[in-house]
C-alpha cells in the first residue's frame, strides 16, 4: 500500500534549507536569498519560518551553528552534519517520488 | 515589533535562550532587509508579530521547565534547593570533622574563635539566615525572566521564606570521643503555635519581606515607568 504523505509539504523548507547548506555554512539571511535566487524567485521562505526550522534542525542533530562577528554584528552560520546529509538522502528520496508519482498523476490528465 | 514578539513569546513559556536568539536573528535579518530596500519593506517581508510567534510556537520541545511543570520549579525547587543546600556543605563538613577527628584537639577546637568553631557558625549562619533569601531571590528571578509565576510562585517564596525561617542546625561533639560528632537539621514548626510569634515565625516573616522588597521595586518601578 502507498505511503500516506498528507502533510508532505510541511518538509519543503527544511529540504530546500538542508539541500542549500549542503554545499557551504551560511548565515539566514543568505540562506533565504540562496533558495530565492536559485527557483528563480518562485520560491520564498518565509523570513519568520527559516529560523524555528534552522534551530529545530540544530536541535536534531542535523545541523550545527557557530557565531561569527561581521562588521560588528554577530551572524550564526550553520551547517550540515553527517546526520543532516543523511536526512537530505532522506526527504529526497521521499520528496523525488513524490514528485513522479504527481508527474504520472498529471501526466495522465494530460493523455485523458 | 520584536519587544513585542520577545514579550509574547515569553508568556507562552518559550526557553529564554530560544527567545533571545530567534529576536537576535529576526533583528540582524531585518538590517540586512533593511540594506536593499525600505524599512517598511523589510518589516513587511519580515511578517507580523503574530505569524513570526506562530512560526516559532509550532516547533516542539521549546516550552520551558517553568511553563511545563511551574509546580516543580517555582514552588518544589526552591524547597528541595534549601533542603540541600544545608545537607550538602553540613555532610561534607562532618565527613571532615570525622576524618580529622582523632588529630584535633577538642578543647581549642569548641573554643570560640578557633577556626572549626568560626566555619561551623559561619556556615550556620549561612544556611539560616542568607541561603532561604538567597534562594527565594533565584525563584522569583527565574520567574520573571520567564514572565511565569502566579499562585505556584507565591506557594514557593512563603514556603522557602518559613522553613527556612524555621531551620535549626545543631553540632553535637563527645568530649570524651573525638570522633562521635553528630549533626543535626531540624525545623522548628512548633514555634508559632506554641508561642504565638516564635522566632521562627519572625524568621520566616523577616524571609518573606527581604525575597520580595526587590520584587516589589521592581514593580513599582515598572508601573511608573508605563
Amino acid at each position: 500500500m502507498a505511503e500516506s504523505n498528507p502533510h508532505f509539504m510541511n518538509g519543503v523548507p527544511e529540504l530546500l534549507i538542508l539541500q542549500v547548506l549542503k554545499e557551504r555554512e551560511m548565515y539566514g539571511y543568505e540562506l533565504v536569498e540562496e533558495i530565492r535566487r536559485r527557483s528563480g524567485e518562485v520560491i520564498a521562505i518565509g523570513e519568520g519560518v527559516v529560523y524555528p526550522v534552522l534551530h529545530a534542525l540544530e536541535r536534531s542533530g542535523a545541523l550545527a551553528s557557530r557565531r561569527v562577528k561581521v562588521n560588528g554584528r554577530s551572524r550564526v552560520y550553520y551547517q550540515l552534519t553527517p546526520r543532516g546529509t543523511a536526512r537530505l538522502a532522506g526527504l529526497s528520496d521521499t520528496w523525488e517520488r513524490l514528485a513522479d508519482a504527481i508527474r504520472q498523476v498529471m501526466g495522465g490528465a494530460a493523455h485523458a | 515589533m520584536l519587544d513585542d514578539l520577545r514579550e509574547r513569546l515569553l508568556r507562552e513559556g518559550v526557553k529564554p535562550g530560544v527567545v533571545a536568539r530567534y529576536v537576535a536573528e529576526l533583528a540582524d535579518h531585518f538590517e540586512d532587509l533593511s540594506e536593499t530596500g525600505s524599512r517598511e519593506a523589510a518589516l513587511r517581508r519580515l511578517g507580523t508579530t503574530e505569524a513570526l510567534a506562530a512560526a516559532m510556537l509550532a516547533q516542539p520541545g521549546i516550552r520551558s521547565w517553568t511553563a511545563r511543570a511551574p509546580w516543580a520549579v517555582l514552588t518544589l525547587g526552591p524547597v528541595v534547593a534549601l533542603v540541600l543546600g544545608c545537607l550538602l556543605p553540613t555532610l561534607l563538613l562532618f565527613m571532615g570533622a570525622r576524618a580529622f577527628a582523632a588529630e584535633m584537639d577538642y578543647g581549642r577546637a569548641t573554643q570560640p574563635g578557633s577556626w572549626p568553631y568560626v566555619i561551623l557558625n559561619t556556615l550556620f549562619a549561612f544556611n539560616e539566615h542568607l541561603l532561604p533569601i538567597l534562594i527565594g531571590w533565584a525563584v522569583v528571578a527565574i520567574a520573571l525572566r520567564q514572565r511565569s509565576g502566579g499562585a505556584w510562585l507565591l506557594l514557593g517564596v512563603v514556603l522557602t521564606a518559613f522553613i527556612g525561617g524555621g531551620l535549626l542546625l545543631q553540632v553535637a561533639w563527645n568530649a570524651g570521643h573525638p570522633a562521635d560528632i553528630g549533626f543535626g537539621i531540624g525545623f522548628k514548626l512548633a514555634d508559632p503555635f506554641t508561642t504565638v510569634l516564635g522566632r521562627s515565625f519572625e524568621s520566616g516573616v523577616f524571609n518573606l519581606v527581604a525575597i520580595l522588597a526587590p520584587y516589589a521595586v521592581l514593580r513599582l518601578r515598572a508601573a511608573r515607568n508605563g
